[in-house]
């Protein structure tokens, strides 16, 4: 398994360290404002091309630069309907303490399980490949974990049902 | 090479004056002076180390050569200061008529008038008006067509080159009646009314220009853009096309800010965190070197602890093909520092001491809130 | 409640010189047509039957229809799929080796355009597109990546 994840994580890492080329940019629509212009949308050219990074269907990231904000987004492989309602809770549970994060967006992005919004202030106060490693080691630890709550969550109601069963023995 | 800490906000811009013995540091929404004296930078104490008038971002500050000091800022607005007698710094009023963000300032060579660039699509070109104690501007509004990020001024104090994220590198004519001798004619253009258009250039990829300037001579011109390239323009003659233009892709990550050090050589700085050594002529550009390269400072890191969180011993070859293996890392898992001396991009680069014609030492800052000198 | 409609109105859209257009952030490029992507994607699978893969990359690499409309960019990126897809795993640094910068970069432009379509998430080719991916920012570094990013012409 860590054979196959290797290439995609290293091409997230790749992908990442060109998109956070971030620098300080006030606003051409709103007078001294300054907007992450990835949300805002509202100037073409401040945008850069969008980048998907997909192991297969169920599992991609998408990162969308910009001049002062990076917006990345992360599907979480979810094989059946106990890992979807897991991952579903696990980030309701991170997005729930959003401010907490930093850099953690309170919606993910339409058909992605959790968004991060990075912007030129957090790259100016905190190290670039720290931001990196960050993110990289999220998206390590939360398909562990999702698949160590499901071995938890199975056990579980095998332990249940027997007891529920010795009942009927 | 030096390094002095200045504090760990960002750092947006900072200019040495005309002798080198301080240097003005543009941080957050002031500008601070400090002194250079006997290898080391200490803040201007007192009332007069910090020059406050802005509410937001400083963007810019540049000092001419007859001392004065100009600043400008995302609250649209830009300031003249001038050393008083008893010490202190006073503001002078500027006329920018900008509607958005100031982004960049730059004096002219002779200290006449200065360049502002702006997110509202304008560079407001300022000269001082006696009768009424204050800098007014004009503006060059056409063919800009989004946020200027770069000014740079040709030695004869006349020509004003810009980047902006229109993906354009432009040459205008910045010449003001009354203030300018009339300039002789260059390979750039020969009649220079104001906001003359002399030369348009754009990669083919149409990136961002983060920064532009002008050879010593002022016969050439080079910018970098976001593509990671580096490019440079020898013009032929007024309204021709150039005579060359060399677009040099590289394999590093985008440049902030460049210096040409001769005719024949250009430092840039960027993301990478260090100084890349360009060489070449118009038949052609290369890397010729680097200044501060990680892959040759190898650090004796002493690990912090003997074993990580897992129980595995750290630094051990095992420990590093396992972080190859699950993170992608190349790098030791407790090498917590890059092996440069910034530790965040470089957003300015500026020429410092000069010997015989060629720039010897360049200063920079970047976001980590470090000051560089930086021998060439 | 139709008299709150005009706040939803972006009134900015509508001053003439405020905003910069598609058309002034792309730069010039020649206009592509379906009948020679068709040309190019005989020859590229001409070339892959003979089992030439190698050969058939730079043809598609340097066809890069930058100037075509989404049908003809999509169908070429079938080809540079099939293409890839073709490509033995081991020969995969010779191979990028052997391209020139240029066509380097448009790798990596069809690369992410790939994963990014449903032809390269579906099974295996995810795999293959990563593979390719880490071999040629191996040779290319960061450089590449980034001129994906900041180039306004797009395959």
């Amino acid at each position: 398994m860590s054979q196959s994840l290797r290439p995609y994580l290293l091409a997230v890492r790749t992908s990442l360290t060109a998109a956070l080329c971030l620098e300080d940019f006030g606003s051409q629509v709103a007078e001294r404002h300054n907007v992450p212009e990835v949300e805002s949308g509202k100037s073409a050219e401040a945008l850069l091309n969008p980048m998907t990074i997909a192991r297969n269907e169920n599992e991609m990231v998408l990162i969308e630069p910009s001049i002062n904000s990076v917006r990345v987004s992360i599907r979480i492989k979810q094989a059946d309907e106990i890992e979807r309602i897991l991952v579903h809770q696990f980030t309701r549970f991170l997005t729930g303490r959003a401010e907490s994060f930093y850099i953690l967006r309170r919606k993910p992005v339409p058909g992605y399980s959790i968004s991060f919004l990075i912007t030129n202030f957090h790259t100016e106060t905190m190290l670039k490949h720290k931001l990196v490693d960050f993110i990289i080691e999220f998206m390590e630890v939360v398909d562990k974990e999702i698949s160590e709550m499901k071995l938890v969550l199975n056990a579980r109601a095998r332990f249940i049902a027997e007891s529920y069963l010795v009942a009927f023995d | 090479m030096e390094s002095f800490r200045l504090g760990t906000t960002a750092i947006a811009d900072h200019s040495f004056n005309k002798d080198h013995t301080f240097v003005a540091v543009a941080r957050e929404n002031n500008v601070t002076l400090l002194q250079r004296a006997n290898g080391k930078i200490r803040p201007v104490p007192g009332k007069a180390g910090t020059l406050r008038f802005h509410d937001k971002t400083v963007t810019g500050v540049d000092i001419s050569c007859d001392g004065r000091i100009v600043t400008c800022s995302q609250d649209r607005n830009a300031t003249v200061w001038e050393l008083q007698q008893d010490g202190t710094w006073k503001p002078f009023l500027v006329v920018l008529r900008i509607n958005r963000a100031a982004t960049t300032v730059r004096w002219s060579p002779d200290g006449s008038k200065f360049a502002v660039g702006s997110g509202a699509r304008i560079i407001a070109v300022c000269y001082f008006e006696a009768e009424n104690d204050w800098w007014i501007s004009k503006h060059i509004k056409k063919p800009i067509r989004s946020t200027i990020t770069s000014v740079a001024w040709h030695p004869n104090n006349v020509l004003l080159a810009a980047g902006s994220t229109d993906g354009h590198a432009r040459v205008f004519s910045g010449y003001i009646k009354g203030v300018d001798a009339k300039p002789a004619p260059t390979a750039w253009g020969e009649r220079l009314p104001f906001q003359h258009l002399c030369g348009e250039f754009a990669n083919k990829t149409y990136a961002w220009v983060h920064d532009v300037a002008f050879s010593p001579s002022g016969n050439s011109l080079a910018y970098v853009s976001h593509d990671s390239s580096i490019t440079v323009v020898y013009p032929s003659a007024p309204d021709a096309p150039p005579k060359a233009v060399i677009n040099l892709d590289t394999s590093f990550q985008p440049f902030r800010s460049l210096v040409w050090t001769t005719e024949d050589q250009i430092v840039a700085g960027g993301y990478d965190c260090y100084p890349i050594i360009f060489g070449g002529s118009q038949s052609g550009w290369k890397q010729t070197g680097a200044i501060d390269d990680p892959k040759k400072n190898k650090k004796n890191s002493g690990p912090a602890s003997q074993f990580d969180e897992d129980g595995m011993p750290t630094g051990s070859a095992l420990n590093m093909f396992r972080a190859m293996d699950l993170k992608g890392t190349t790098q030791q898992p407790n090498d917590d520092d890059l092996l440069t001396i910034h530790q965040s991009p470089i957003v300015t680069l500026r020429p410092l001491d000069e010997e015989g014609g060629r720039v010897t030492t360049i200063s920079s800052t970047g976001g980590d809130g470090q000051l560089v000198i930086y021998r060439v | 409640m139709s008299q709150i409609d005009f706040r939803r109105i972006d009134v900015d859209q509508y001053d003439p010189d405020s905003f910069i257009s598609k058309e002034d952030l792309t730069p010039p490029c020649k206009p592509v047509s379906a009948a020679e992507q068709q040309q190019v994607a005989t020859e590229i699978r001409g070339a892959i039957s003979r089992g030439e893969a190698k050969a058939a990359l730079p043809i598609a690499l340097d066809f890069a229809p930058y100037g075509g409309d989404d049908k003809v960019k999509d169908a070429h990126l079938k080809s540079v799929i099939e293409v890839l897809s073709a490509t033995k795993s081991a020969e995969i640094p010779s191979v990028v080796k052997a391209l020139n910068k240029e066509q380097q970069d448009v790798l990596i432009k069809y690369l992410y355009k790939a994963m990014g379509s449903p032809q390269g998430q579906s099974q295996g080719v995810g795999a293959i597109l990563l593979a390719w991916y880490e071999k040629t920012v191996d040779i290319t570094g960061q450089g590449a990546v980034v001129r994906y990013m900041s180039d306004r012409r797009t395959v």
